[in-house]
């Protein structure tokens, strides 16, 4: 599995850091994971929970739905984890895939009652200093873009995704995940800068 | 994180121990709840597929079985499936209980209710229907200890409606006396 890190210009960017392939750290969880063993899902659980919550905050704007929607993938992993195949990545590509369907399906819903959205109360929980609901102006940004540009821009800049893994959890190609990262930030670019 | 979008950096967040201690919680509850059915249907499965396996076996060694026999009621139970591929089977089924229990040396009243069994559907099968009366006249001739076929006594459904013979000794004869071995009056 393991591969040599090749540095390789692809449209004028250097990314031989996001074709290295070595022993992924949720590799020794994986067995464990199809085993359902607490203690694997607890160690993939502290080990992704954070990136998993941020990308799902960014994407649906709602701490706490996003922190739901992350408990709901973990619960389907668990239910999934028998049919499990593959390495850490494929773990952690899972993990973000099953995560942004459960976004997709909060867009739905939100379609469906409009008012959730447009209803909400901005609040500071009392357990958390961090806000519960994503800044307006930072949102109206995002809101610029499709969902799946959200994806992107969200698993390359906030998770800190590498190519590799953005195409795996998206299921593109790694060139169409930089292609199509690169007109979402570009869109995303426009409407900071119409905003300031 | 993100050195392009530092804008982003307020949405990356740490999720609170409170959280993490209701995830934890509610995966290993999926665990614990998920792991039994999963068993429970290996489990069912198994015996299913057991069972399967097991069904041809069970109705080879039903096949010999008579009325009284452990196995009888499996073969029973078999023969609506059977009969689909074998019309005679049920009848030939009967004829042949009929003759295992009369070598057997069975008691009347098993011999009697499997002779009357078999009656009801050799109807359409005068082979069979001839194998069992066949059967029931040497029964019969081992009881009187004769030699020569002669109806001296007889049974509910043995010789009532018999074409062939003389009734001459049929209303005098045993029928359901005190022996509890069929056709053993002439026995010594």
């Amino acid at each position: 599995m393991s591969r040599s890190t090749l540095a390789l210009p692809i449209e004028g960017v250097w990314i031989g850091h996001l074709t290295d392939e070595s022993v992924h750290p949720l590799d020794r969880w994986t067995a464990g994971i199809r085993h359902r063993s607490n203690e694997a899902f607890r160690h993939v659980y502290e080990a992704t929970v954070d990136d998993l919550v941020s990308f799902a905050f960014g994407m649906v704007g709602d701490r706490r739905t996003a922190e739901d929607i992350v408990q709901d993938a973990f619960i389907e992993l668990v239910r999934a984890s028998s049919k499990l195949k593959g390495d850490g990545r494929s773990l952690k590509a899972w993990l973000f895939r099953s995560v942004r369907y459960g976004c997709l399906d909060e867009y739905r819903r939100r379609s469906r009652r409009p008012e959730v959205l447009t209803e909400r109360v901005p609040e500071t929980p009392a357990e958390s200093e961090e806000p519960r609901w994503l800044d307006p102006g930072l949102q109206a940004a995002l809101s610029q873009l499709s969902a799946k540009q959200r994806s992107l821009v969200l698993m390359r800049h906030v998770v800190g995704l590498s190519g590799d893994e953005v195409a795996a959890a998206t299921g593109m190609s790694r060139k169409a995940v930089y292609a199509a990262t690169d007109r979402a930030e570009a869109k995303l670019r426009d409407a900071m800068e119409g905003q300031s | 994180m993100s050195h392009v979008f530092p804008e982003l950096e307020p949405i990356r967040v740490r999720v609170d121990p409170g959280v993490r201690a209701r995830h934890l919680a509610a995966i290993d509850a999926e665990i614990a709840t998920s792991v039994t059915p999963k068993s429970n249907r290996r489990r069912l499965l198994a015996i299913a597929l057991a069972t399967v396996l097991l069904l041809p076996v069970v109705a080879l060694a039903a096949e010999s079985s008579a009325p009284g026999d452990f196995l009888y009621p499996f073969k029973r139970a078999f023969e609506p499936v059977v009969q689909i591929f074998d019309d005679d089977i049920v009848a030939t089924h009967r004829v042949g209980e009929v003759e295992t229990l009369i070598s057997r040396d069975a008691s009347r009243d098993v011999v009697d209710r499997s002779v009357t069994d078999a009656r009801d559907v050799v109807i359409d099968h005068p082979f069979l229907r001839e194998r069992l009366e066949r059967a029931i006249d040497e029964a019969r001739r081992d009881d009187s200890g004769q030699t020569e076929p002669s109806p001296t006594e007889t049974t509910t459904a043995t010789v009532t409606d018999r074409a062939a013979p003389t009734p001459v000794d049929t209303t005098t004869t045993t029928v359901g006396g005190s022996s509890d071995r069929p056709y053993a009056d002439g026995r010594g």
